[in-house]
């Protein structure tokens, strides 16, 4: 046929064949460079893959040696995995839809040294708390403490002498330019003069006309001196609170500095805050990190019908209603063995997908343990839940049972040295956070624990009585809750630790408190108490101005009144006159 | 560019019939325009191998196209997101969208939908236009351009006799 070309069909066919080969050569890398570009920008660490093999028949891929770096400390995996294999679904695969029956992940291990630093950019700032209390153990002396301190009680009283005297110079110069005694006697003497008028009908209307129009006269001066009344004593009292509230302001900030440097008895029974808060700010740091991460993974994108909008040059995908709905990625179960130093745990994870709202079911994942290497069991049950993505929630609960302690540092520099040579702990943890509100609870029970604290030539009497005290303790519980929000959270915490030392040093702590508070105290006092007084004095100044200006609207009142006496009253007749 | 325009020239001057031509130079027009990776231009490639167009028309008409592609996506988004977001094909675009080619091909993309759509209904008057155009060129201007005494001239040299001769053997293998 002069139309067909056979050499050209035998062309396609290599071609096609080639290409396929290639694609079927390279796709194993592609995969693997794919997973770790990803993985990486999700991490915000490097994720390292040793190798990808695809399979088509079936349908699946392996990879091998997954290297997932912490990006906190960037010379170790936060995750490591031996192999995870899994079989896709390939019908699923052609409308571009990732389905994944039944994945297994083996040899996972947790916080592992890496080789060289998996560093791809600056740790990320992590979420904000109060800050840890650092105890020192050692007051400052109170003269540094002023020097590095702003007090209230100064800012108060220096605001308070500039404008309680500017407000008293300008009200001083208001009441000399309002009516005085001398103008109010001037008024006296024409109501005087008016009164003595004729008695004829014509000047008598004329007089009580006069007499109308010097009322009104008095009256605008009045309200003059009425205005500005009531201004002082607005003033006044306002200058009177606040004044009031700088004589306050001293023992406030003599409140908050002892509390801030001076080991209170209310501050020591909360010492386990100190001990344990630090660590566990950065457990729950972490965490929060990490929810974040694998947010980036479950977060429900908008996958509407509707225009999705790309890079330019690349158009705009629309997409319209689906038949049977389904997620464009879903890993339905990964069965995952987690190997820790106590030996391996088993678990799995279910319903992986960034489309929980097209599933209606959330990622859940358990794991458990039990009869370990110096652990007698583990669980571990969580849900990760973006169903109704405006109303995120997530959940935890952790239980772990007989874990022997063995050299335990808790605090390793610093004043107090703590550590638990040997021991026997259960620990509780639940959290939940639903739309960015965390809640989360921590109960640990230590017991047959063997302390060591403080250090051998310690000459502090709080920290030798408190490192005696803890040295003799055996077992202890502790409580923690920590509130807030994913962004700013605190940390309460309660332990048997605290009525331990409070017992052992309280006495010690109250005689210092005291001793610093007094020594505080006659030093902000000797800086204020004298401004505060003068404040107190100006004040008074207030009172002379309103003393004044009421004396002149009693004379003006009192003349107001005797001229509308001496007006005829209504209904009046002049003889000789009808109206 | 100057090589372009020669291959294009050697082209038109070959005796190739102007069928062959104008329809590889469609097809390229599908290929160059729509977005390479495609399973559109799978069916493009294998038609262009199977049927007897001329391939060096193909090869120039493609890398023309994807060329003037780069210029005319913009308009090919236009196009392709009135399509897409046409009430009255809704229906159709819903049912398709559901099926696996319509996925893998990537038509509810705007460019890919406006480029593909524009290259069809231009496919045939492109072919039509394009025979024309070729007959009226080897009718008028090649046969004025044989009669100059510069190709009289160059026709009688011994390089052209090698040259003609290269060129049969060529289109013999």
């Amino acid at each position: 046929m002069k139309w067909i070309r056979w050499r050209g069909f035998i062309a396609f066919v290599v071609l096609t064949t080639i290409v396929s080969v290639f694609w079927f050569l390279l796709i194993d890398q592609i995969i693997e460079r794919y997973i770790e570009k990803t993985g990486t920008s999700i991490v915000g660490a490097k994720v390292e893959l040793d190798k990808a093999d695809l399979s088509l028949f079936p349908l699946g891929l392996t990879l091998t040696g997954l290297q997932v770096t912490d990006p906190g400390s960037p010379m170790r995996n936060a995750v490591e995995a031996e192999r995870i294999a899994f079989l896709m679904d390939g019908v699923n695969l052609l409308l571009r839809k990732v389905t994944i029956d039944e994945m297994t992940v083996s040899g996972v291990r947790l916080n592992t040294p890496r080789k060289s630093s998996g560093e791809v950019k600056k740790t990320p700032v992590l979420p904000g708390h109060e800050e840890p209390p650092i105890l020192t153990f050692e007051i400052p002396a109170v003269e540094d403490v002023l020097k590095k301190e702003e007090l209230e009680s100064y800012k108060v009283v220096e605001e308070l002498q500039g404008r309680i005297e500017a407000d008293r110079e300008k009200f001083t110069k208001a009441a000399e330019r309002l009516p005085d005694e001398k103008r109010i006697e001037a008024y006296r003497e024409r109501f005087e003069k008016i009164k003595a008028g004729g008695r004829s009908p014509a000047e008598m209307i004329a007089k009580a006309n006069d007499l109308i129009a010097l009322r009104e006269d008095i009256e605008d001066d009045a309200n003059l001196i009425k205005t500005t009344a009531l201004d002082v004593g607005k003033t006044a009292s306002y200058y009177k609170e606040r004044v009031e509230f700088a004589a306050g302001a001293p023992q406030r900030d003599i409140k908050r500095l002892t509390e801030k440097y001076a080991l209170t008895q209310q501050g020591l029974m909360n010492l386990s805050k100190v001990f344990f808060g630090g660590e566990l700010f950065r457990w729950v740091d972490k965490a929060l990190l990490w929810r974040e991460r694998v947010d980036r993974v479950t977060k429900v994108y908008q996958k509407e019908p509707g225009v999705e909008v790309k890079p330019r040059g690349n158009g705009a995908d629309v997409r319209f209603p689906e038949a049977n709905p389904t997620p464009d990625f879903l890993i339905r179960k990964a069965l995952v063995t987690l190997t820790i130093p106590s030996g391996d745990i088993s678990g799995e994870v279910l319903d992986i997908t960034g489309d929980q709202n097209i599933l209606g079911r959330p990622t859940k994942f358990r794991f458990s343990g039990s009869k370990l290497k110096g652990l007698d069991s583990m669980a571990l049950i969580g849900e990760v839940n973006r169903v109704v993505p405006e109303s995120p929630r997530d959940f935890i609960k952790f239980d772990m049972r007989g874990y022997k302690i063995k050299d335990l540092a808790l605090a390793k520099g610093g004043n107090m040295p703590l550590a638990f040579s040997k021991g026997l702990a259960d620990l509780s943890v639940t959290g939940e956070i639903r739309e960015f509100k965390l809640d989360a609870g921590i109960r640990a029970a230590l017991s047959g624990i063997d302390v060591k604290a403080g250090k051998p030539d310690e000459d502090n009497p709080f920290l030798k009585a408190a490192a005696s005290a803890l040295t003799g303790v055996k077992g202890f519980g502790l409580q923690a809750g920590v509130k807030g929000t994913v962004d700013n959270y605190t940390l309460s915490m309660t332990s048997d630790l605290d009525s331990v030392l409070m017992k052992s040093a309280g006495s010690v702590v109250a005689e210092k408190a005291a001793q610093f508070r007094g020594e505080l105290t006659r030093e902000i006092n000797a800086k204020v108490g004298k401004p505060i007084e003068e404040l107190k004095s100006e004040l008074s100044s207030f009172n002379g101005i309103q003393q004044e200006l009421d004396k002149r609207l009693r004379l003006t009142d009192k003349l107001k009144e005797e001229i509308t006496k001496s007006l005829p009253t209504k209904g009046f007749k002049i003889p000789g006159l009808s109206f | 560019m100057i090589n372009s325009i020669a291959k294009l020239l050697s082209i038109l001057n070959s005796g190739t019939d102007p069928n062959q031509i104008s329809l590889a130079f469609a097809f390229s027009m599908v290929a160059g325009l729509t977005p390479f990776f495609g399973i559109h231009n799978l069916v493009v490639f294998f038609l262009v191998l199977v049927l007897r167009v001329n391939l060096s028309a193909f090869i120039l008409g493609t890398a023309l196209f994807s060329g003037l592609a780069y210029g005319l996506d913009p308009l090919f988004h236009i196009i392709g997101l009135k399509l897409l977001t046409w009430d009255a094909l809704r229906g159709v675009w819903t049912q398709m969208y559901n099926t696996a080619i319509f996925k893998v091909a990537r038509f509810n993309n705007t460019i890919f939908m406006g480029s593909l759509v524009s290259s069809i209904i231009l496919f045939v008057p492109f072919v039509l236009a394009g025979n024309l155009l070729i007959r009226k060129y080897r009718k008028h201007v090649l046969s004025y351009v044989e009669k100059t005494r510069i190709v009289q001239a160059w026709k009688a040299t011994g390089m052209y006799r090698v040259y003609q001769s290269y060129r049969d053997l060529r289109s013999r293998l």
